[in-house]
């Protein structure tokens, strides 16, 4: 390196990337005057844009795009609207198997011990409470969060 | 930015219908759209209407957002965008100088080895008022140096962000942050050389 100097791009390795820049090239701008002037250079004109207030606009812009935004329309949804069909053929079916045999229902029950039959109505609304719980919990978590937005 | 949701849970807030979440995404990246429009454009008047066209483009094109990069820099890709079409509309950029090739000559001309006067007038440019002749050198570059300039320097933003927002491989951001770099350099010495006159 001795008699001449290092490249613009070396002198901005040097000064932007060190870890990049070769050993002798980093020796060479901290001996020589003229090149670790040129990367002060860099150093200080770079130092100084990192400074600037960074621009802001005049006006709300997000007043003025939230206000533009079109007011939302409740989705068709195909997957909700075949749930509640199902339902309703299922809740339906179920009635009218009832009504039509009611007498294979009753004989059903008959045989289990009313014991059985409380244990079997308990464990089933303790699952359905924990699970209503749990929902209702996710919801009030995901509510306060968009709400503190 | 720390506080607040994911990416993606807002984005699915949103195509849920709750269309105020929106906001949360606006005052996210406002800073670097800012950025990218103030350099970009000029006229302060266009500013305001690209500000919001680039914010709704966003919003109807959220749907097919699939989270390759961060949500911020998919909105910044879109405001580089809009800013090159304006600037291309407008007849202001032309893709054959598209970089401006004063900057390209200065680049070949320019010896690698700088002779010593330069070096002495270099130091003495720091003795000016620094801030101003800083900032109106800035203003004198390509808008697209400004923009590459300020996304790494200002908003501190990787090779692979700023690839990403200006559609380039990473070695030519590389490249090009040299030459905007070189560029501001020189027009900060011309700028001094001519003031000392």
């Amino acid at each position: 390196m001795k008699g001449t100097h290092v490249s613009e791009m070396e002198i901005q390795r040097y000064v932007f990337d060190k870890d990049d820049c070769p050993i002798q090239i980093a020796a060479h701008i901290e001996t020589c005057d003229s090149c670790s002037a040129r990367a002060a250079n860099y150093q200080m004109i770079f130092s100084e844009i990192k400074q600037y207030p960074k621009p802001v606009l005049d006006f709300d812009l997000e007043k003025m795009v939230l206000a533009k935004l079109p007011k939302p329309v409740p989705a068709f949804s195909f997957v909700i609207f075949l749930a509640c069909a199902l339902s309703i053929l299922l809740i339906a079916g179920l009635g009218v198997f009832a009504y039509l045999h009611n007498e294979i229902l009753v004989r059903l029950f008959t045989g289990i011990l009313p014991i059985a039959i409380y244990l079997i109505m308990i464990t089933a609304a303790t699952v359905i409470m924990l699970q209503s719980l749990d929902m209702y919990k996710k919801y009030q978590r995901k509510m306060h969060a968009l709400k503190s937005m | 930015m720390g506080n607040s949701l994911p990416d993606q849970l807002l984005v699915e807030s949103i195509l849920d219908g709750n269309v105020d979440a929106f906001g949360e995404i606006i005052r996210n990246t406002e800073g670097l759209v800012t950025q990218i429009v103030c350099r970009m454009i000029r006229s302060v008047e266009d500013r305001k209407d690209i500000s919001q066209d680039i914010y709704l483009k966003a919003f109807n094109s959220l749907r097919s957002f699939r989270f390759q990069s961060k949500l911020s820099t998919w909105i910044g890709q879109i405001a580089y965008n809009t800013c090159l079409n304006y600037l291309e509309r407008k007849k202001l950029i032309l893709r054959g100088n598209f970089f401006d090739d004063a900057d390209e000559r200065s680049f070949k001309q320019t010896s690698d080895v700088p002779n010593s006067s330069m070096a002495e007038t270099d130091v003495m440019v720091f003795r000016k008022e620094i801030s101003g002749i800083i900032r109106s050198a800035i203003d004198a570059l390509t808008p697209v140096y400004q923009t590459i300039i300020v996304l790494y320097h200002q908003e501190e933003l990787s090779y692979e962000e700023i690839g990403q927002i200006m559609r380039l491989p990473g070695g030519t951001v590389k490249s090009y942050l040299f030459r905007a770099r070189k560029a501001l350099r020189e027009n900060l010495l011309s700028q001094y050389k001519r003031e000392d006159l």
